[in-house]
Formats: C-alpha cells, structure tokens, sequence
C-alpha cells in the first residue's frame, strides 16, 4: 500500500489528472467530497488530503510516502525529504514586492510582511540585508498599504493582486512550482511502485502548464 | 503567566514503568548483539567544554547545543554527541593502542531541535566504536553488528543503504569552484533534488564531463554490485576508483556472513562530509519512516586530536526503534506481572513477612499486604488483582490460588 498526500485545490486535481492518464482511478473522488482519504480501484494507493503546507511533514515523517507540495512551501519547512521531481504545474515566483515608489532608506531595517518567514529571512541574510519579519495569515498585500510593513515577500502568480492595489514586484527570488517528493525510507524500501508513479507522471502529458 | 509547575519543557518526557521495562527489555537486547562482537560499555560525562564540539566539524549545529556557564566562566555543553567525546577519551586517555578497542555506549544526548516534527531535545543513543582497525574487515562487522542488533530485537525487514563519500571527493577533486557551491551541489544530491540539480549545475562553470558524473550520483542506488560496479567503470580518478574497490570488498564480506540480502547502493549518501571518511551507510526497517541507524568510517577525526587512529562505527536511536517495535507489536507478548500476593491478618504477620522473604530468595517478585478485619471470600476479592498467585493467609487456613 502507498500513501500519496495532496493539498486539496488546483494542484490536487492536475496530479489527479496525471494519475487517471496512468490507470489510476479513485472511483469515489469528487473535487466537492468532503472525505479526506481516498483508496484507489485497484487497493494499493491510499490518497490523503492535508493542508497544503503540511504535505511536507506527513512525507518526512512516513505517515505518507510521496507527496505533491509546492516548492513555497517545501522553502519554508524544509522537510528532510527526497525531491524528486519537478512537476512543472502550479508555477509561479516568490518576490519582494513594494508601494509604487518605495525607496529603501539605506540605514533602516526595512519591515517584512510575509506567510512565509523562513523564506523571507533566507533570502534577506544572504544578501545581508537586515530586516525585521512581521508573519502575516493572509492578505498580504495589506500590510504595506496599513504601514504595518515597508515591502511584503510572496508568491506572485500573474501579479494581478499587486496590481490593484498599488504594490510593484521589485526583486524576484525565486521560481515556484509543484514538486513530488519521497519519503526517504520508503524510496528504498518501496522501490518499484514509487519509481512506477514517477515514471509514468514524468512521461505523461506535459501540455497542462498553468 | 501560566504556572509550570505542573507542565514540562517541550521535547523531553517521563517515561512510565511499563513503557522503562519494554524499552529496557530492546535494550538489553542491543546490549547483547553488542556484547557478543566483542564490544565493552564506556561513558563518558553529561557536560563537556564547548570547545571540544565547536572545533570539529561534526553532525551537530552548534546552535543546537545547549551551554552552560560554570562558575569559573567557562561554557560547557550538554552532550550532543558521543563519538567526538569517545575519540577525545581515547586520544588523550590511550598513549599507545596496540590492539584494536571495541566500544559500546547508551547515554542520553541533547539536542535542541524541531519540534515540529516531534523533535526530543533529550534521547538515549546507543552504539559502538571500532578503533584501530582500517581494514574493510571492521566496516563489514559493524556493519553485520547493525543488522544483528535489529534482528535480535525481532525486525526482519530490515535494509541497510551503503555509500562512500569518497566517490563524491574524488568528483569534487576535479572540479575548482567555492566550498559554498560544492556545498549547494552536496544537497541538491543528498535530496534526489534532479530538476534543481541541473539548472543549478548549468548556470556554474563546471566541465560536461563533471556535469554529467555529478547529475548521475542521486541515480546511484539500489542493487549492490550492479550500482558499485557501474561506478567503478565511470571512475576518472583513483580516488573513485579506490571508493568503489572498498564497497566491493566489504560486500563481499558481508556475503561471507551471510548478510548481503540486506545490503543495497545509495552513493548519494554524502551527510556530513566533513566528518566521514569512506564507507557511510544507514539502516531503515521496512514502513517506518525515519532511518534508525547510521554510521560510517570516520579516520580524519583523531587527527583533530593529533592522533592517528582508524575508525568506524554507527549510532542507533533506540527511542525510533522502540516506536517501530510498537508498530510492529514486537512487544505485545510483553508481561510485566509480579509473581506474588501475600494477604496476611493480624495473625499471621510473622509466618508472611517470613515467607515473603523466602519467596523473594528465591527470585520471586513479593508483595504483601495487611487485611483487616475478614475476608469471606479472598479469591473473589484479589483474583483479578494482576498477580500470577495470591496467598492469603487469613483465619484459620491457607489458601492458594
């Protein structure tokens, strides 16, 4: 038996996809169940839907054997995990982004708004830059706006949301996109059927690029 | 505030009497297998002086070390390790090892950790150190030593991952670009990180050939022979060369033990580089998550201490292994019952004590208890009291039951 974990939304659905073009089909699965765990027709996949940003730990700890996670939040858990494939779907950035007309004053900390702290303070010290975080739930775009904060570090997709209210991507940090990852036990120990998922997911339709 | 009074520190535990006896009972067991290859119980103190950790490059952050200051201003550590104490012991306690020195350890370590992923700040680490000897001869008997040690505590799916850091230094050797890229290069491997390992390796200047050898390493795992075998064919210098002869051999020992079922290739295990120095290797049992032991050869440490000493050996977190035996009810035959129940009345206080003490003579676990006023019926009463026989000496007879 191997457990998949998914975070429930649009990256679940494409690796769903992915999986039926491969024969494996949840025959229970709807986009509106409210089920979390799923077991495939053939008995030997059981599919487990957590939060998104807790795939990384249920792989880590081998509660689960692969995991589909964005690379966001891969960079801010940091699970001890094998990273095995890119799947090129949900891509996006993570970038700094700043009121039309900031101007850092070279002195001051500048004050980060952000979900994700880790990846924000990453970033900042290795360009040794000092700055203050400020972890922020949702509505990032805010704080800038409220003066809670000077810039604000998160993913940025079409950069639609900046947009409209008056923020501007001013440095990029890095690319974003749907990673599988594999326990590190289980590699070993369950070889065949996870080398069976990533192959078939690597040759796979690749024309569902979002 | 809260009081915490009644709270304790995350990561660290009580442990109740059945859990101690259970986890006593794996011990002991470890102990054992340990025992039988020759290996002798050492220890080494709870608190030692930073320096000692904070000079060697070792498995350990020493951000998560826990310091204190003792009195005189010196700052010491909590023991967040037991290899670098054990060959600080042996560097300066030994003037001469003529013959090998086998070594076997179960402390407590300290470590401030994640608790996210229900990191203990406090565990008990149990293992051994093979001191003397550089022949693949002792890789492959602490090796075998890892596997016995498993077996006997009841796990037969078990599987061992065996590297060589030297393939990856021998690559590396080739290669002049900055320790932090080697670094970056290092993880993106250690991960199985493909898609970031080759955008990384195009932006940095590095030959296609060394591109290619080092893009290959993550694939590098599985079968034994087939993987060391393909390795020993792309060697472009005699240290990877050397890398593979020396899995080749001690494999071939580990078969004349018998044990080579277990053994698998993963040259993509390259942790702590600074610190091993040749064979590497970790042993998982089948549907637990967390690897639960690891060890290598690790000759470059003595040098530290301005010793030459050859070195091999592994730790195992017997806290891991103790939740993978629950996993796979190794421990549900289990019992912890106590032999006796000695009910006496006012009577017979003297013939109980006696008796009680006969009994414990001869290796019996004794209770007693004083029962006042009488019992009509002591067996309905006591019978299901946990005891493999209650006594009870009330009124005018005995009766066992």
């Amino acid at each position: 038996m191997l457990n998949i974990a998914l975070g429930k939304g649009r990256l679940a659905d494409i690796t769903l996809k992915k999986l039926e073009e491969i024969k494996i089909h949840f025959p229970e699965y709807t986009s509106k169940s409210r089920k979390l765990i799923f077991t495939d027709a053939m008995n030997s996949i059981k599919l487990v839907f957590v939060k998104a940003s807790d795939v990384g730990i249920y792989v880590e700890r081998g509660a689960c054997d692969i995991g589909v996670a964005g690379k966001d939040t891969i960079m801010e858990s940091m699970p001890d995990v094998y990273e095995m494939m890119d799947l090129k779907i949900g891509r996006c950035k993570f970038a700094v982004a700043a009121p039309v007309g900031f101007k850092k004053e070279s002195h001051k900390k500048i004050r980060v708004a952000t979900k994700y702290p880790n990846v924000a303070k990453n970033y900042f010290e290795r360009n040794g830059k000092p700055i203050e975080i400020i972890k922020i739930n949702g509505s990032v775009e805010l704080a800038p706006l409220m003066g809670l904060a000077d810039v604000i570090v998160d993913i940025v997709e079409t950069g639609t949301t900046l947009k409209e209210n008056g923020l501007v991507v001013i440095e990029e940090i890095s690319d974003v996109s749907a990673r599988l990852i594999v326990n590190k036990v289980s590699l070993k120990t369950k070889r065949t059927e996870i080398l069976g998922i990533i192959k078939a997911l690597s040759t796979s339709s690749e024309g569902d690029q979002l | 505030m809260v009081n915490k009074r009644k709270f304790i520190p995350e990561g660290v535990e009580d442990i109740n009497a059945s859990e101690f006896e259970k986890k006593e009972l794996i011990q002991s067991k470890v102990k054992e297998v340990f025992k039988r290859f020759g290996y002798r119980q050492i220890q080494t103190p709870t608190f030692e002086y930073y320096d000692l950790f904070s000079e060697i490059e070792s498995a350990i952050d020493t951000e998560d070390m826990y310091k204190l200051i003792d009195a005189s201003g010196k700052i010491l550590v909590l023991r967040p390790d037991v290899t670098i104490p054990i060959a600080r012991m042996v560097a300066t306690k030994y003037d001469t090892i003529e013959e090998y020195l086998k070594f076997m350890y179960f402390t407590p370590v300290f470590r401030s950790s994640d608790f996210r992923a229900g990191g203990k700040r406090e565990f008990l680490q149990a293992g051994i150190e093979y001191l003397g000897n550089p022949d693949p001869e002792a890789d492959a008997e602490v090796i075998v030593t890892a596997i016995s040690s498993l077996k006997d505590m009841g796990f037969n799916r078990i599987h061992i991952d065996m590297g060589q850091t030297d393939y990856f230094k021998g690559i590396m050797k080739e290669i002049d670009i900055e320790p932090d890229i080697k670094n970056s290069i290092r993880k993106l491997i250690e991960n199985k990180n493909f898609a970031d390992l080759s955008i990384f390796l195009d932006s940095q200047k590095i030959e296609p050939i060394h591109k290619e050898l080092l893009s290959e390493v993550p694939y590098l795992y599985g079968d034994f022979e087939e993987i060391v075998l393909k390795v020993k064919d792309r060697a472009i210098n005699e240290t990877m060369k050397n890398s593979a002869d020396n899995l080749l051999k001690i494999y071939k020992i580990i078969g004349e033990y018998g044990y080579s079922k277990y053994v698998f290739a993963d040259l993509g295990l390259i942790n702590h580089l600074d610190y091993y120095s040749g064979m590497i290797f970790k042993g998982y049992i089948e549907n637990f998550g967390t690897p639960v032991i690891s060890g290598g050869r690790y000759d470059d440490l003595f040098k530290k201490f301005g010793k030459e000493v050859p070195a091999t050996g592994f730790g195992i977190n017997t806290d891991e292994v103790f939740e993978a035996a629950g996993q796979y009810r190794l421990l549900n035959d289990f019992n912890n019952t106590k032999d006796y129940l000695l009910l006496f009345d006012a009577l017979h206080r003297q013939w109980a004590f006696k008796k009680s003490m006969e009994l414990r003579t001869s290796g019996h676990i004794v209770e007693t208890k004083q029962v006042e006023g009488c019992v009509n019926n002591p067996k309905e009463v006591y019978g299901q009291s946990g005891y493999k026989k209650v006594i009870a000496a009330l009124g005018k007879d005995i009766i066992e039951f």
